[in-house]
């Protein structure tokens, strides 16, 4: 008997609550979903650090499940609550029925059963589907060959997510059991009539505290939009940041309390407005809910903050990222060499002073400039891989510095924003000019930069004789370059001086890289000429063969372990590749040897790809499973609740027909109100994203091209937006269905 | 006189085609203009069907029902709520004030849906507040007054809008006795000095004895009608309380 009821009941509730029990399965699914990572890379070809990185996610994911699980936990016993709620007096009548509240609870103890049981297997089914699908996202992540298509199923995640959310219906049960014990069969029986007393907030108090919530979230705003940029430099970031959270945290609290009584401030003062149609009627509706519910609201609030900032943050970085790339690295391979011993760069040691030029300069070797490429051919490599290719030399003349060129401005700029001295300190000048009298001019011959500039596609240069241009890619040298530009500065190389031919920095750079990083490029005509006693390195850049059959990844690995070898100390080769030196590069030791050329490094955008990977995985993947559930959580909360008030003024509603309001009319003060308490916390969240994005980009902006990152935020913002569209929806026509 | 409302041979059956229930069956009278009527009845006897029916919110299976010149029964969707807004006035046992609106608002409500001018609302309220006695209470909440002040509200409510027809139904069906004759008192004045037509639903004789004319039915028929006259209070009372003994079973009812 006690099992048909409860069965019963179930199928009741699931209609009425279809949200809750939505969610729930998408809960259950993205649990598995997530968790059953690990074992995906059973099914995908990858190199060791993919592995290794899949291993510490699944690792990483599994402690964060403990935190979804609670989210979770929280929703289904705050979410039974309500139903339990909704259903006093049928539990009344129950109880003048002679029932217990021992079996009452029974029946409430079944009713969980039946829907966890239910969640549970659609939720782990739609999770195993979802699982295939994040197969293929994974694949394409780590760029893996997907060999042929297996079915994944992970046992340890299957078991995982029974035992977890077995843990959340149990705790939910306890709760349910708690709140029937303590209810009195007159207050069951009478829930319907029982009169609501509406506590009514002191405006002035009301104001005050939505004046103060505002103060601090402006002061909070603006500290985060301009002031917190230059924390990402310093540790004082776990001092500064945690009061500013609070107060953050304390004030969208603040606004949640006290903005019903501004609102009803506003409305005694705006009659016209306050009495029209059932304006009224929705504004106290509103204004009484929000207050009660300041603290729900709130968090409701917070979470949809974290979820915006998280999931745009993360999304918006990789793509960011991947099309910053592109840019940076248009093509696959770059091989580099320094003819010259050990060259002079502007390298700094750890605590930022200038390092020193080496002594091995004075007594460096006579050389010949190589051709990388044929070097290559000789040794037996497939150079039909390769598809395009070109090489261009690269000079340091050591006659001119970046002291003579830069002024001093431009200097302090250099070397506090870039270098990292501290203004302060008292050696600051001298230790900044003896940075700049060691660092000298990177310099190409037009025709060699150009040849460059087309293989990468970037801008290419036209020079008369007595001119040169200045090129970088690092947004700040780009702006040292078009300070000093603007002042026409002259440069002298090889005893010619060259006025400035544009009077911008022309974007560009030498090499592939990760970022924009291209610390500036002197081009000058090709008249000048340079000798054996300059610096010399070579470039050779190229694109790969795909016509070969070969993808990416598998020309990478012909070219790319020349990555590993070092000079050592007597100038022969260290091989600090995995494992034993392969033979196949003993050439490479020979051609360093014989030839006395430096070290070629090979550097492929592939190296950069999986580098970003791997520190956008982990982030990637918690925002996603985080944001995804605290979205879910925090909208079906939002949902659940409104349904479950509704029904509450279900009289209310009555009243209105009675009075003589058409359904139009009713339908709107439903969907004015239902809007207002989702808009409500998704408006202050999106305030609070715009500056912790702000915040984020300041950081990111240094290596990213803003408005990239925020189109693609604002994406990620768009498709939030069309989830929690659909929670609105449905609560709306299930509140409209509740009140018919 | 004009006839306010005409209530012409409705019938109204519940219940499928074996087990049909004849709640209203066959009535038939009429309201004039600034007449104060009561209908009475056991329960189950049909009255509040026949009210629903006369206030939209049921729909009869045959017959007229003719509301200031306007045949009710032919109105559809929201040609009925419309009617029902701009018609009548409601007065309900359970008061039906909402708990988050002030007596003020709430009378206001009324008026808003209507959407009338909002520099007519204030003047309106105030006037209908002073008629029932409620000017010291427009303030205050539903939940800080008491039942008879409840009533008195949803009464200010229903005439706010100056409907041609007010249906009370069981008005008095919540309060205590004390609140009840403030109460009618107070809709007796409405009727005799404002003319204000009511229609009320009660099946309570102290109550009815403030309406002019008492219509009784029984079994979904009308089975008597008084009418107060000349008479006193007390004597029409005693009248209706007569009725109410015949209404109460024929002695062969009793086995």
């Amino acid at each position: 008997m006690l099992f048909k009821l409860a069965f019963r009941n179930m199928r009741r509730s699931i209609k009425d609550y279809l949200i809750y029990f939505l969610t729930l399965v998408l809960g259950v699914s993205i649990f598995y979903m997530f968790n059953s990572l690990d074992s995906q890379k059973a099914v995908l070809t990858l190199n060791n650090d993919a592995t290794e990185l899949i291993k510490n996610l699944g690792m990483v994911l599994g402690y964060v499940s403990v935190f979804v699980a609670v989210v979770l936990g929280i929703l289904i016993v705050y979410a039974n609550q309500f139903l339990i709620k909704r259903r006093k007096k049928e539990f009344g009548l129950y109880m003048t029925l002679g029932m217990s509240k021992f079996r009452i609870s029974l029946i409430l103890l079944m009713e969980t059963i039946f829907v966890g049981l239910l969640s549970l297997v659609i939720g782990l089914v739609v999770g195993i589907f979802l699982s295939q699908f994040m197969t293929i996202v994974m694949a394409k992540m780590f760029e893996a060959n997907v060999e042929k298509f297996t079915f994944v199923f992970s046992l340890e995640a299957f078991y995982k997510t029974w035992i977890y959310f077995a843990i959340m219906y149990f705790a939910s049960i306890i709760f349910n059991t708690i709140i029937i014990s303590r209810y009195r069969l007159i207050n069951l029986l009478k829930a319907e009539h029982k009169q609501k007393s509406e506590k009514v907030t002191n405006p002035v108090i009301s104001i005050i505290g939505f004046l103060l919530g505002c103060a601090g979230l402006v002061y909070i705003y603006h500290y985060f939009a301009f002031e917190a940029g230059d924390l990402l430099h310093g540790e004082s970031i776990f001092t500064e940041l945690p009061p500013k959270v609070l107060i953050g945290t304390v004030c969208t609290f603040l606004i949640f309390w006290s903005v019903s009584g501004v609102i009803m401030a506003i409305s005694s003062v705006w009659k016209k407005a306050y009495f029209k149609g059932t304006n009224m009627f929705i504004i106290k509706q509103i204004g009484s809910k929000l207050h009660t519910t300041a603290l729900s609201m709130g968090l409701i609030c917070l979470m949809l903050f974290i979820t915006v900032t998280m999931l745009s943050v993360s999304v918006s970085l990789t793509y960011a990222m991947n099309a910053q790339l592109n840019l940076t690295a248009p093509i696959e391979l770059c091989i580099s060499t320094a003819y010259t011993g050990n060259p002079v760069t502007i390298d700094t040691d750890e605590n930022g002073d200038p390092v020193e030029p080496e002594e091995a300069v004075e007594t460096k070797p006579e050389i010949t400039i190589h051709d990388i490429y044929s070097d290559y051919k000789k040794a037996g490599y497939d150079m039909s891989l390769l598809k395009d290719h070109c090489q261009a030399e690269k000079y340091m003349p050591t006659d001119y510095t970046l002291l003579e060129y830069f002024d001093e401005d431009v200097r302090d700029r250099y070397a506090v924003e870039f270098v990292g001295l501290d203004k302060k300190d008292a050696s600051y000048a001298e230790n900044r000019d003896s940075y700049f009298k060691n660092a000298y001019l990177s310099v190409f011959n037009l025709s060699e930069y150009n040849k460059l500039a087309e293989i990468y596609g970037n801008p290419k240069i036209e020079l008369n004789d007595d001119e040169y241009a200045f090129v970088a890619s690092s947004s700040e040298f780009m702006s040292y370059g078009d300070t000093m530009l603007s002042r026409d500065k002259t440069i002298k190389v090889k005893g010619k001086t060259l006025k400035p031919k544009y009077d911008k920095t022309v974007w560009g750079f030498a090499q592939i890289s990760m970022e924009a990083d291209e610390t500036g490029l002197w081009v000058v005509p090709d008249s000048i000429k340079f000798s054996v006693d300059d610096y010399i390195f070579g470039i050779m850049a190229a694109t790969y063969n795909y016509d070969s059959g070969k993808t990416r990844k598998e020309i990478d690995d012909v070219f790319n372990p020349l990555f590993w070898y070092m000079q050592g100390e007597n100038g022969n080769l260290v091989y600090t590749g995995e494992g034993e030196e392969p033979e196949a590069y003993k050439w490479y030791q020979n051609l360093v040897q014989e030839n006395k050329t430096n070290i070629y490094i090979a550097n492929s955008k592939g190296i950069y790809a999986d580098a970003m990977v791997n520190s956008n995985t982990v982030l990637v993947f918690l925002a996603m499973y985080i944001g995804i559930v605290f979205l879910l959580a925090g909208t079906a909360l939002l949902a659940i609740r409104q349904l479950s008030d509704n029904a509450d003024n279900k009289q209310n509603y009555l009243i209105l027909r009675k009075l003589g309001c058409d359904e139009g009319m009713i339908n709107k003060t439903l969907f004015k109100q239902i809007l207002t308490f989702f808009m409500a916390p998704m408006l202050l969240a999106i305030l609070h994203s715009v500056f912790a994005i702000a915040f984020v980009i300041q950081y990111v902006g240094r290596y990213f091209d803003t408005t990239l990152f925020v189109t693609s935020c604002a994406i990620t913002v768009v498709i939030i937006a069309v989830v929690y569209i659909l929670y609105f929806l449905a609560t709306y026509f299930g509140s409209k269905r509740v009140i018919k | 006189m004009e006839n306010i409302l005409e209530v012409q041979k409705i019938d109204k059956y519940y219940g499928t085609k074996n087990n049909l229930t004849k709640a209203v069956d066959g009535i038939n009278f009429s309201v004039a203009k600034g007449e104060f009527v009561g209908i009475m009845g056991a329960s189950g006897s049909g009255k509040t069907t026949l009210l629903n029916c006369i206030s939209t919110i049921d729909r009869v299976t045959a017959g007229n029902i003719i509301v200031n010149g306007t045949d009710i029964t032919k109105l559809k969707g929201n040609q009925l709520n419309t009617f029902r807004r701009d018609e009548l006035g409601f007065i309900f046992q359970d008061f039906n004030l909402l708990d988050t609106l002030t007596v003020y608002e709430n009378i206001a409500l009324a008026l808003t849906i209507k959407k009338e001018n909002a520099a007519e609302i204030d003047k309106k309220v105030k006037v209908a507040a002073e008629k029932l006695d409620i000017t010291k209470i427009l303030e205050k909440y539903p939940y800080q007054i008491s039942g008879g002040e409840k009533q008195r509200t949803a009464s200010a409510r229903a005439i706010v809008t100056d409907p041609k027809l007010i249906l009370a139904d069981e008005p008095t069906g919540a309060l205590d006795s004390r609140s009840a004759r403030h109460l009618l008192a107070a809709l007796e004045t409405l009727n005799k000095d404002l003319g204000a037509t009511i229609l009320m639903v009660t099946h309570d004789a102290f109550t009815a004895s403030y309406a002019n004319r008492i219509i009784f039915i029984k079994d979904g028929k009308i089975f008597n009608e008084i009418i107060k006259g000349n008479d006193t209070r007390k004597d029409f009372f005693q009248k209706i309380i007569d009725v109410q003994t015949l209404l109460g079973g024929e002695l062969n009812d009793v086995v």
